[in-house]
């Protein structure tokens, strides 16, 4: 293991790890055949720094106002120690009694360093609750969560509320988009449900390292968001079954990094060789072609949708361009060309003036064909 | 030791159901009937059952090839009861079916109001007017779009729902997203919109398989069913033996003497992307059915203990899309020897039953992984046709393809999430395979 | 998507400059559409901060939701709407009675409102919802009511769901059918990086106009989300001194509002203005006119629904909406594809590569034939036989029904297909107007042939007050029958 994190802090450089959230985990599951995204997130190297200093940042794509609206509905959802929370809860859960015992667990501090209090006072509190002493109902707000990330802690500190009734535990997310007439946007839902898991699948470890079934957490994921177009929240429920299990899936291969690693040249870094120590003031030295030539080491798997997902993603598209990867023009097009990996030997195949590898001999016939049908309609050499 | 065999489970599960239909209160009765698990007998028995005190009764089924299948079965094994076959005006009736006493074939409703059973397809159905009937039974009812159940619910009081769970979906080619999650889906499957508005309904199964041999029924069962299966036959009364031995001792000669023994085989060939028509798979799908036929197999199973020459109409090929069975139709077209292999899609191979089964595999070949691909059902169709062997033709990689699997479709509130995921089926599938591989 | 499209995308990216698809155009492009670009409020569900609206390019009107100030907004842009639409309510002609259809009274014309693209569309419904159940004041016109501005705005994008209907046109998925580029159809999504690459101005490759036209400060992205570099750079201390002034301050900080939205929206504004005129260029396919005919039925039907004080839309589909409406929006995406392949040669083209249609030479015909009567009391009929050689790759299946440009009218059915070394042949047998003798052509003739459409009937569905048993969750026994009475 500790040959692993020495491995893993050679390529970050001597920076902290970035800080894995539900989101950043959540991503994981966007492209994980990406094999430089996994090495880069395995190391926890700032992919957006790295991209800045490439030259490709990725635009802001978070609202500011969006953020703090969102801020301010959860404020008023857990307004007095969760009052119109636990009324939707019980609706929604169809509990008999009134009351829960409330804890906020920021109270403890919101610092980097409070966080690991926070965690102990989390884990505490859940396992206090889990072995049924204490409030029937608990409902713990901002707490703090550990999972295992490429053999290295993380902490996950969820806007949520994690709610224990009848020996379950409930995972509680509060969201700022609305669900109109009972429907909310897929894309969103989703990634709500997806960082969910990621809490889910914390809370499972926490209870199972204590020697309980992880079946006491739900897989049911509540969502509390506005109802209609309105600032009245309401809870919907949603199935995590799928999502818990593919964010598994890739967790577990971030543990079996070691062998994509085994895979990088000796002595490979990402580091971005900062001049000083304050992230406010210092810049990033390293020499973009070298740095270019380490990422280069690793194989990316762009994909035009990318950008939602990953901050490296307008580099990569670049590399894509330059290398004239087919991969640019999207799905359709990689899928109609089968093996072939280029524009200029795609187009080759079809003009006849490259010759088709053996196995390429079918789709050549067929490259030609919509050439000469493409000729017929627009002309030849235009 | 006092454990039932496979025959008595079967019966006793068939006499549950008839006896739930003719005391049951509710409207409705569904039965989930696993590939080979008697779904056609049980519509025969329940159609003899319901008419029995004087009660004629209706049959929906979803395609003309299964109404056809329906109508033979019926006027062979009920004799004694007449059967109206009702189609369409473009509807041609195979030989098999002739019109006498028994069987009535006509366009017109009123012409098989006599009948004691009257079939057609549910489009049919749907535009049949004044016609009424105490009981209904919808055959592949998992395959029916609720819409067209709605079309047709009000012709009788009473129906029996029988279907396979694990096959695919009904499909629509347009995007349908502004229903999902909501009550009405009019893409839902007819059982799955019933059981929704009527969640009290019984729904029973059918235990046994006895199409799949004991080498396939428990991984389909537990890849693609929450409520398990057993097969029906043991390892000894199913075999494919040859006439003639392998001749080279090459790849596809290793492949079919290993699909001969385990009832599975992967042939696989190197990992390469290929388009959707891999011409190097497809000719190795077809170089593996010339073998069967040249070695002359033969096949012994319950039915034909002494054996059964293996002929090409024994044999099926299955693909996940039309343009791969298309380029396959016309390679078989090639060698005149192998006239009289299907090659369809899944959705088209659906119901139906051979000895062995050549399967391209759906992700065989591909970049990314799809939805459509990943789609436990149709895994579930191509790996589920078959009573001796299924010998499935892929690229190496698929494995990596399953770990790279992006997980970011879209959700939809109140949706149900699907079981099985697609993923883990092909996943547990696979695991099965790789220990049945032959590198090509 | 088919490999000639592909190979035009190949081109695109090669020559660094969008590549012709189709060269027709199937969707009605009015003379005086009204384009309308939406623009959100951040964090806020389909809540306007500003639409930009008109029919005419040189003078967009602005319509501003200042945070506090809605109600104006949405009067004006109801009544700038209202305007236009209403306006197509003074022609009107008589449809005379055919069939069953007795004699109607129908528009001239319809109102054509146009979007950027899938996300404004969507705003629009989303907007639809959230205004049309809106009380109308009392003494108040219900027919320029905010109402029935959602209601019309939920018309317009419910119609767009139907790939016939040119209600509601969608710019970039119309331009996408019409150009190739070396990008991917999620950056084809975007107004600005499309016409990039169909428009790169002078010393640009496509590819360099589309990278540019990204930066959101010099080309904000069309709506209706507001751009967050654009949000922090001009709108968020906007938002906030909004917040506490009032009078003249507040005056002045909605004067400097209306600036950023303008600057915001109006270089999309001439973009669209552009994609248009570029639309309009195009020549239409023969059924354009009658598809855009069903449009104005379907406008003509909505506006006497609203005037006969009809209700709005209802929040879902009831079960047999949803089902009716599937049937009409599978009918309608068939259709289009149908007409399409016969009308258009590019689309024909397309169906060559997939093997879903051919170009072949007659090489042998047997006009009289027939075939023996299929019951006692029918006559031989006569099906002409047509055998056809082609060096297309087909994928067709036996007893498939197909047509050609060459008279839509006559379908054949494949009998047989043979295939050579190098290609094809394939015997068709007539089955439509088989006693017409131009329906079996010469032997050496040049035939496109695909699929022909499928004849569709529209589906019978029960009337909602006798939806059945299966799709209603009322959990009632069957009828007359108690527990046990079989057991008896």
């Amino acid at each position: 293991m500790s040959s692993l994190s020495s491995r893993l802090g050679t390529l970050r450089g001597p920076v902290e790890p970035k800080p894995h959230n539900a989101r950043s985990l959540a991503a994981l599951t966007a492209n994980p055949g990406c094999r430089r995204r996994a090495i880069l997130d395995a190391a926890g190297v700032d992919k957006e720094a790295l991209a800045v200093h490439l030259g490709h940042p990725l635009p802001p794509t978070q609202s500011p106002r969006a953020l703090s609206r969102g801020a301010q509905f959860e404020a008023q959802v857990k307004d007095q120690g969760g009052a119109e929370l636990l009324s939707l809860l019980r609706d929604k859960l169809h509990l008999p009694l009134p009351e829960a015992a409330h804890t906020d667990l920021s109270v403890l501090g919101t610092s980097d360093r409070a966080m690991n209090v926070r965690h102990a006072r989390t884990r505490s509190l859940i396992l206090e609750a889990a072995h049924g002493k204490g409030a029937s109902r608990t409902m713990l707000d901002h707490p703090v969560l550990e999972l295992t990330v490429a053999g290295r802690p993380v902490f996950l500190e969820p806007d949520l509320v994690a709610f224990q009734s009848e020996g379950i535990f409930h995972v509680v997310e509060i969201k700022s988009f609305a669900v109109v007439d009972g429907q909310a946007p897929g894309d969103k839902a989703a990634g709500a449900v997806l960082q969910g898991a990621a809490y889910i699948i914390a809370l499972q470890d926490l209870l199972t390292r204590a020697g309980f079934s992880p079946e006491r957490v739900s897989t049911t994921l509540l969502l509390i968001t506005p109802r209609d177009f309105s600032r009245r929240p309401m809870a919907s429920t949603i199935d995590a079954r799928h999502q818990i299990k593919s964010l598994r899936r890739q967790l577990d291969r971030l543990e079996r990094i070691e062998d994509l690693l085994g895979q990088l040249p000796a002595g490979i870094t990402f580091d971005l060789a900062y001049d000083g120590p304050d992230a406010r003031t210092r810049t990033a030295t390293r020499d973009r072609d070298d740095l270019t030539k380490a990422l280069n080491t690793t194989e990316a798997r762009y994909r035009a949708n990318c950008r939602h997902h990953c901050q490296l993603a307008h580099f990569c598209r670049a590399q894509a361009h330059e290398g004239q990867l087919i991969d640019v023009l999207g799905s359709s097009a990689s899928e109609d060309l089968g093996g072939i990996d280029t524009i200029a030997a795609a187009l080759g195949l079809a003009d006849g003036s490259r010759a088709p590898a053996p196995d390429q001999e079918d789709l050549a016939t067929a490259l030609r064909h919509a050439e000469s049908i493409r000729n017929e309609l627009f002309g030849g050499a235009a | 030791m006092n454990e039932p065999s496979a025959a008595e489970l079967s019966r006793r599960a068939v006499a549950h159901i008839l006896t739930t239909l003719t005391t049951t209160s509710h409207r409705g009765v569904v039965v989930d009937s696993p590939p080979g698990a008697g779904k056609t007998t049980l519509v025969v028995h329940a159609a003899q059952h319901l008419t029995r005190p004087q009660h004629p009764c209706m049959i929906v089924a979803q395609t003309n090839a299964q109404v056809d299948d329906l109508v033979s079965r019926l006027t062979q094994d009920a004799p004694h009861l007449t059967v109206a076959r009702l189609s369409g005006q473009s509807y041609r009736a195979p030989d098999r079916l002739q019109a006498g006493p028994n069987l009535i074939i006509t366009t017109d409703a009123r012409q098989a109001a006599a009948a004691d059973v009257a079939v057609a397809t549910a489009s049919k159905w749907a535009n049949v007017q004044d016609w009424h009937r105490r009981w209904a039974i919808v055959d592949e009812a998992y395959q029916m779009r609720s819409d067209n159940l709605l079309q047709i619910a009000h012709l009788a009081d009473q129906a029996l729902f029988v279907g396979d769970p694990g096959q695919l979906d009904p499909f629509s080619t347009i995007p349908t997203q502004p229903w999902k999650g909501l009550a009405h889906d009019p893409m839902a499957s007819a059982v799955s919109i019933l059981l929704k508005m009527n969640p009290q309904l019984p729904v029973l199964s059918l235990p046994v398989s006895w199409r799949l041999p004991a080498s396939a029924a428990p991984l389909i069962s537990a890849a693609f069913y929450t409520t398990p299966f057993r097969a029906g036959t043991t390892d000894t009364e199913r075999r494919l033996t040859f006439a003639h031995p392998g001749l080279h001792g090459g790849a596809v000669e290793q492949t079919v003497d290993l699909a001969a023994r385990t009832g599975w085989a992967l042939h696989e060939l190197p990992a390469r992307h290929t388009r959707r028509i891999d011409p190097e798979a497809a000719h190795a799908a077809i170089s593996i059915a010339q073998r069967l036929l040249i070695r002359e197999a033969t096949a012994y199973c319950e039915d034909h203990p002494t054996g059964q020459p293996l002929e090409p109409g024994h044999i099926a090929i299955g693909t996940a899309h039309r343009d791969q069975a298309g380029y396959l139709q016309h390679l078989l077209r090639t060698d005149p020897r192998l006239k009289g292999i299907d090659v369809d899609t899944a959705n088209r191979l659906q119901g139906r039953e051979y000895a062995v089964t050549i399967v391209l595999h759906p992700l065989s070949g591909r970049r990314d992984t799809s939805g459509f691909h990943l789609e436990a059902g149709r895994l579930c169709v191509l790996t589920s046709r078959h009573r001796h062997a299924c010998i499935v033709v892929a690229r190496a990689g698929i494995d990596r393809l399953l770990d790279d699997h992006p997980f970011n479709e879209p959700v939809h509130l109140n949706a149900d999430a699907k079981f099985p995921d697609g993923w883990e089926a092909h996943q547990h599938v696979l695991h099965h395979l790789t220990g049945h591989r032959i590198r090509a | 998507m088919s490999l000639l499209t592909t190979l035009q995308q190949l081109r695109a990216s090669e020559r660094h400059h969008a590549q012709p698809l189709s060269r027709l155009r199937y969707l009605h492009v009015a003379d005086q559409p009204m384009l309308i670009l939406p623009l959100n409020r951040p964090g806020e569900t389909a809540r306007p901060l500003a639409v930009m609206a008109g029919c005419d390019p040189g003078h967009p009107r602005l319509f501003l939701a200042p945070p506090g100030d809605d109600d104006r907004f949405l009067t004006d842009l109801a009544e700038h709407l209202h305007t236009y639409i209403h306006s197509f309510h003074y022609a009107t002609r008589i449809r005379p009675a055919k069939g069953e259809q007795p004699e109607r009274r129908e528009y001239l014309d319809a109102p054509q409102l146009v979007v950027t693209g899938t996300a404004s569309a969507y705003y629009l419904k989303m907007l639809g919802r959230a205004l049309r159940y809106r009380p109308v004041p009392e003494g108040t016109d219900p027919a320029t009511s905010v109402s029935h501005l959602g209601c019309w705005l939920t018309f317009f994008a419910e119609r767009a769901e139907y790939a016939t209907s040119s209600l509601l046109l969608n710019l970039t998925g119309l331009l996408s059918t019409h150009w190739a580029t070396g990008q991917s159809i999620l950056d084809n999504a975007h107004l600005a990086p499309l016409m990039a690459w169909i428009f790169p101005p002078p010393g640009l490759t496509g590819h360099q106009a589309a990278l540019a036209a990204e930066n959101p400060l010099q080309h904000p992205p069309d709506g209706p989300t507001v751009d967050p570099s654009f949000e922090s750079a001009r709108l968020s201390s906007l938002f906030a001194a909004l917040k506490s002034s009032r009078g003249v301050r507040r005056q002045h900080h909605v004067a400097r509002l209306q600036e950023a939205a303008e600057d915001y929206l109006q270089p999309t504004w001439d973009l669209a203005w552009k994609a248009i005129a570029t639309l309009r260029g195009l020549p239409p396919v023969r059924s354009t006119a009658a598809r855009w005919d069903t449009d104005i039925r379907r406008f003509t039907a909505y506006s006497d629904h609203l005037a006969a004080g009809g209700p709005p839309q209802p929040k879902h589909d009831d079960v047999v909406s949803a089902a009716i409406r599937l049937a009409e929006l599978e009918h309608a995406a068939a259709s289009l594809a149908a007409s399409r392949a016969l009308e258009d040669d590019f689309v024909m083209a397309e169906r060559r590569t997939t093997g879903e249609a051919f170009r072949g030479t007659v090489t042998h015909t047997e006009p009289d034939r027939t075939i023996p009567p299929q019951g006692p009391r029918q006559r031989p009929k006569r099906r002409p036989l047509i055998t056809v050689r082609t060096n297309d790759p087909v994928r067709l299946e036996p007893n498939r029904l197909l047509a050609g440009p060459h008279d839509p009218a006559v379908h054949m059915a494949v009998l047989d297909l043979t295939y050579t070394t190098d290609d094809t042949e394939i015997v068709l047998e007539v089955r439509t107007r088989t006693s017409n003798p131009s329906s079996v052509p010469a032997v050496g003739t040049t035939l496109l042939l695909t699929t022909a459409p499928d004849h569709f009937r529209r589906p019978q569905f029960p009337s909602r007050d006798q939806i059945p048993w299966t799709h209603t969750d009322t959990g009632l026994t069957a009828p007359g029958h108690e527990p046990g009475e079989d057991q008896a």
